[in-house]
């Protein structure tokens, strides 16, 4: 049976137990993870070493029909999540204690020897495409700073940023020909860009981090890209870390030469492991979810905006929100904010992070609202809202069940007691 | 724009950064390899083009070898790339004329009596050309034809991605037309006044003030093509709705839809459109050719060809992945561009040696190139040529031309002695003989031609020689008398040089044909094997392996095989491999020192990534992101006691055990606490980056799990 190496006292199965009977023996060499083999006595350990698992094997195993067995314990009831500042500190201070891997092809010599066969082979008109584990972006920055920059103009485009958009990296290319834009549709932009290096004098040498990102997934990104990169003097450099990345294209398009008509790439991959971190790639990531770095493309909308209701909101922020609006204000927070929790701690299934469920409807707010002296009209309601919508303290949707608004705080729940409670100390 | 030297490419608040060519500002940062480069640069400021610098062979580079090899290299590419676009032109010109002559003439003879005219489309089934063939279409198309000014045909392009929905693709059609340059002059539109840009209308007013605006004959209108590229790709139900909307036009617009297809079936227009799309169109199909013998022709009339020269042979491992690569994965002409122009490149990077491939450049006296030189040739000569030539270096060049010649001479007698083979073959096969079935179109031997390339190449092609001389001594005596011919035909024919070296086969065939003619009494069953000896015994003189030479390797590549991971790389297999081992990174693969193997890495002695990774792959389908947590965590904690062990141990060995004892139970509680954020912060990142990579799915099917995307085994173990 699959599971992790250390013994837990949650897994229920009968078979179970005896396995971890057998482990709590071998988990004195921690080295050692436990295989899916192992736990079966010794003959099945001879017996493994003869038949080998091989991938499908795993997969066939793994994705058996019935029940999956995990233990039930939840982690974000479990384990706080961190705060920015908390996560910052942490990694800085632990950075000393992380063992640091440097690949053999980033040392001296070989790095030249990568730089030098990549400008050739961009040159002779392949773009490029490097994979592989770790960051891949410092080398390619100074590729890009260090060599394409002395052959021609250069422009960067940092893909993985939650907020890029191809627009930003057409404008940056045409702010190289130092024309008016005229002409605000991407496509038009891309064909201007595309007859001007058509006929200009030096070459252009695009170098895209993750062009993988979901900016550049849209078939209208693609075609784009695809325009561009059949220019015989505009060449390509990019990079890709999804395991799935090379999906992304047909093989007519990754074979596709440069030529008058054609769309394609004409990749050439080249294995670029750095093993370096991916800090800044995920700068953008929220550290306190979960799903934090998932990219996906519409998905990742709403997990953001999810894994924003739950956490985002810190209690520093929150205090400095509520120490700048007026005393009605917080007697408003105060209100919601009890009934919110109230309805947490009432509420049996705890685990779930969705805190919309617990808001309160407009039209409650407003009679409580009403009866404790605190907004005498909907107008009055809805400024004393107003500051705190605009900082996201208070955010509200329509109601899923029956019809109005429903709002509601996105703090998880201790968080909110703790800034309640202080609230509650300064008055 | 910032100067470069004050670009903060770290910038976060930036998305795409511009680093503007300077010619003048060249010289800000220098690093060691920038400087050598510097010396050699143009006078716009640009470096020279070069190939690769040569790790290993780096010390017996000779001065400004890449540049050199560069040339090189350019050259032999060069001359090879226009052999082949001369036998893609060659190959694709009959359909390719059938196609320009469809095109014009739609509009020639349409039936009279229809009840709606009907919209020509011109289908193409294109699996091989690809977009070569539609450029080289639409060049034949646009140019002036010798009998009526202007031109005969507009051609415009449009790709799947501009028809996602009907007003796009009808603005693409539009523009396409209207924005071509040179044909009429911009008029500014006013957006309130004028017609909308996806506005059949719009193109029809326009092809009206052109026409007006140009000296066309009435009765010679020219036709507006639209070349449809990836047609499978279209959404059928925006094309259906725009076959109608222009075949509502054509009486204003002669519009002719050439679509190109890569999927070799012919009824794809029936299969997806429905009978109220087909019977607006007048479909035309047309055929390229594809598949293997595309493949094979080029292979053999760039390689093989008498007529043809190319500065390097390319070898058998690199031939069979190419057929590989066609008939597996993309079987297009521009596949076999990339991989041969990839393996010139290779070549060329690889071996100092090969900047002397066609010709040898004036050589400093004492450079380590030259005595790497003088060393290589010393090797295959004798001896005592050495100790008797005063000057290596001289000598050496000397050496080298007497190589090079001999192996294009060995080279051309493979191509010729092919050639003969062929021709022999081919006429056989003509006759109805029983012969080599190279080029049979059964299945099981698609491979065929193949091996006998391979076999041609490694010299064990005597059974297929044997073959063919069995089958000519059992030629009757006319057909032994025409085989004479055409092969004296054909050596008549070569190039001067060539046929002139082969007089001698020639005035042997003569001789043989008069005795035929003369003597007509004789058994002609003598005849024939006199033919078959001959044939026989020049084909093994013509055919000898190139391999025997000396410093072959600078022409031919051999077995090398080609570095397939530029073209079809295994990205998941490295990236689990980076993850897993990260260790074997580091290690210098070029070291000529043979290094023990590095014991395996504890999981402890791992990055935070491949620890959680690994602990992924001993996990179900489902994981359980605590207890994933928890397992990071145990690790962890032993991480740090084994580096507090080793840090204590070191200095003073003999405490060590009692000594880390301690330590654990000095840790205060704020230390804890401290140590748990930490944990807690390297697993959030550790799993972010696998979350990054794609190896995690969310699911909100129980909280707080995630779902595995990759079942690979930890073969390290």
């Amino acid at each position: 049976m699959p599971r992790f190496p250390l013994d837990n006292p949650d897994m229920s199965t009968e078979e179970e137990d005896i396995e971890d009977a057998e482990d709590s023996e071998e988990s004195g060499s921690e080295d050692e993870p436990i295989s899916p083999e192992k736990g079966n006595g010794k003959q099945n350990a001879e017996e493994s070493k003869i038949i080998v698992q091989t991938a499908f094997d795993a997969y066939f195993t793994y994705n058996k029909a019935g029940r999956v067995q995990t233990s039930s314990n939840v982690y974000s009831q479990l384990v706080l999540p961190l705060s920015a500042e908390e996560y910052a500190s942490a990694i800085s201070s632990a950075t000393k204690e992380i063992p640091v891997v440097e690949p053999i092809i980033l040392q001296g010599k070989h790095k030249e020897t990568i730089f030098s066969r990549f400008i050739c082979e961009l040159n002779e008109g392949f773009n490029i495409l490097c994979y592989g584990i770790g960051s891949k972006r410092r080398v390619l920055n100074q590729f890009a700073t260090d060599v394409c920059s002395k052959r021609g103009h250069v422009v960067v485009a940092n893909g993985f940023q939650p907020e890029f958009h191809l627009k930003d990296m057409l404008n940056s290319i045409e702010s190289i020909q130092n024309v008016d834009l005229s002409s605000t549709a991407v496509d038009k932009q891309a064909r201007r860009i595309n007859d001007f290096f058509a006929t200009h004098k030096h070459h252009l040498y695009i170098t895209i981090h993750n062009i993988d990102a979901s900016p550049f997934r849209a078939p209208k990104s693609k075609s784009i890209l695809a325009l561009l990169a059949h220019n015989p003097r505009i060449h390509i450099i990019a990079s890709i870390d999804h395991i799935n990345a090379p999906l992304l294209w047909s093989t007519s398009e990754i074979f596709s030469r440069k030529s008058e008509e054609s769309r394609g790439f004409q990749w050439l991959w080249h294995d670029l492991t750095t093993l370096a971190s991916y800090d800044f790639e995920l700068a953008f990531a929220d550290r306190s979810s979960l799903s934090g770095a998932h990219t996906g493309g519409a998905r990742r909308k709403v997990d953001t905006i999810t894994a924003q209701n739950a956490t985002a909101m810190s209690e520093t922020a929150a205090s400095h929100i509520l120490a700048s609006v007026t005393q009605k204000a917080q007697k408003l927070f105060t209100l919601l904010g009890n009934y919110q929790l109230q309805a947490i701690e009432n509420a049996d299934d705890s685990a779930s992070t969705d805190l919309q469920q617990f808001g309160m409807a407009y039209d409650v707010l407003f009679r409580n609202t009403r009866d404790n002296f605190i907004a005498t009209s909907d107008t009055a309601l809805r400024s004393l809202l107003g500051e705190f919508r605009d900082h996201s303290l208070i955010v509200s949707a329509q109601a899923t069940t029956g019809s109005g608004e429903v709002l509601w705080i996105p703090m998880r729940k201790e968080r909110l007691a703790n800034v309640l409670q202080s609230l509650s100390q300064h008055a | 724009m910032t100067e470069h030297n004050a670009l903060n490419l770290d910038d976060i608040s930036k998305t795409a950064f511009c680093i503007p060519f300077d010619s003048t500002g060249l010289n800000f940062i220098y690093s060691s390899m920038d400087r050598s480069q510097s010396l050699f640069s143009t006078d716009d400021g640009i470096a020279k083009p070069q190939l690769p610098s040569v790790t290993v062979n780096e010390a017996r580079d000779i001065e400004n070898g890449g540049e050199l090899r560069f040339l090189a290299y350019k050259k032999a590419w060069t001359k090879c790339l226009a052999r082949i676009q001369e036998i893609v032109q060659e190959l694709q010109a009959a359909s390719m004329k059938a196609v320009v002559q469809e095109t014009r003439s739609s509009y020639d003879n349409t039936l009279p009596g229809l009840p709606y005219p009907e919209l020509p489309v011109v289908y193409v089934t294109n699996p091989t050309f690809g977009s070569t063939f539609l450029g080289h279409i639409t060049s034949a198309l646009e140019e002036n034809r010798n009998d009526a000014p202007g031109p005969s045909c507009l051609v415009t392009h449009v790709y799947p991605s501009d028809f996602s929905n009907i007003s796009n693709g009808m603005k693409a059609i539009v523009s396409g037309f209207i924005e071509k340059s040179g044909l009429l002059e911009k008029v500014k539109r006013k957006t309130a006044e004028s017609l909308a840009n996806y506005d059949i209308k719009f193109l029809g007013a326009w092809y009206k003030a052109w026409l007006e605006s140009s000296d066309i004959p009435e009765g010679r209108l020219p036709n507006l093509v639209v070349v449809f590229h990836d047609f499978e790709q279209y959404d059928p139900l925006v094309m259906r709705d725009i076959c109608h909307i222009c075949s509502k036009s054509i009486s204003q617009l002669p519009l002719v839809f050439l679509l190109s297809l890569s999927s070799p079936s012919t009824n794809y227009l029936n299969v997806t459109y429905p009978q109220s799309t087909l019977a607006l169109l007048r479909v035309r199909n047309f055929t390229t050719p594809s598949g293997l013998s595309v493949l094979q022709e080029i292979i053999l009339k760039t390689f093989f060809d008498v007529n043809f020269e190319p500065d390097i042979l390319i070898g058998p491992g690199v031939l069979d992945y190419l057929h590989d690569l066609f008939t597996r994965y993309a079987s297009s002409v521009d596949v076999i561009f990339t991989v041969i122009q990839l393996v010139h490149l290779r070549h060329f990077s690889l071996e100092p040696l090969t900047v002397l491939v066609r010709d040898t450049p004036s050589l400093a006296t004492s450079s380590p190139f030259t005595s790497a030189l003088c060393a290589r040739v010393s090797l295959q000569t004798h001896d005592e040529d050495v100790d008797m030539d005063p000057d290596p270096v001289s000598h050496a060049i000397a050496q080298l031309d007497k190589y090079r010649n001999c192996f294009y001479s060995r080279y051309q007698d493979l191509r010729l002695g092919f050639c003969v083979m062929l021709c022999v073959h081919r006429y056989l096969e003509r006759q109805g003989h029983a012969s080599l079935k190279w080029f049979t179109t059964d299945t099981r031997n698609e491979d065929r031609l193949q091996r006998v390339i391979n076999g041609l190449l490694s010299g064990t092609l005597e059974k297929d020689v044997e073959t063919l001389g069995i089958a000519s001594s059992k030629l009757k005596e006319e057909e032994a008398r025409d085989l004479i011919e055409e092969v004296h035909a054909f050596l008549y024919d070569l190039p001067a040089d060539i046929s002139s070296q082969e007089q001698g086969a020639r005035a042997k065939l003569i001789m043989m044909k008069n005795y035929i003619a003369t003597d007509t009494t004789s058994e002609s069953s003598n005849l024939s094997m006199t033919l078959s000896t001959w044939l026989v015994d020049y084909l093994c003189e013509k055919l000898s392996v190139v391999e025997e030479l000396d410093l072959w390797e600078l022409w031919y590549t051999g077995r090398t095989p080609f570095p397939s991971e530029l073209l079809n790389p295994s990205i998941r297999a490295s990236m689990v491999s980076g993850l897993l081992r990260p260790y074997d990174y580091a290690e210098d693969p070029s070291s000529m020192v043979p290094t023990e193997p590095s014991p395996d890495k504890a999981i402890w002695e791992l990055p935070d990534t491949s620890i959680l990774f690994k602990r992924y792959l001993d996990s179900g389908k489902m994981i359980n992101v605590y207890d994933w947590f928890e397992s990071f965590k145990y690790v962890l904690d032993t991480q740090r006691s084994q580096t507090r062990e080793l840090r204590t141990a070191s200095p003073k060995k003999r405490a060590k055990g009692k000594a880390a004892k301690r330590q654990e139970v000095q840790m205060t509680e704020e230390e804890e606490e401290q140590w748990n954020v930490q944990v807690q912060a390297r697993f959030i990142r550790a799993m972010h980056e696998l979350d990054y990579l794609g190896f995690i799915k969310h699911t909100g099917r129980k909280a707080d799990h995630l779902l595995r995307t990759v079942f690979d085994i930890n073969d390290a173990e």
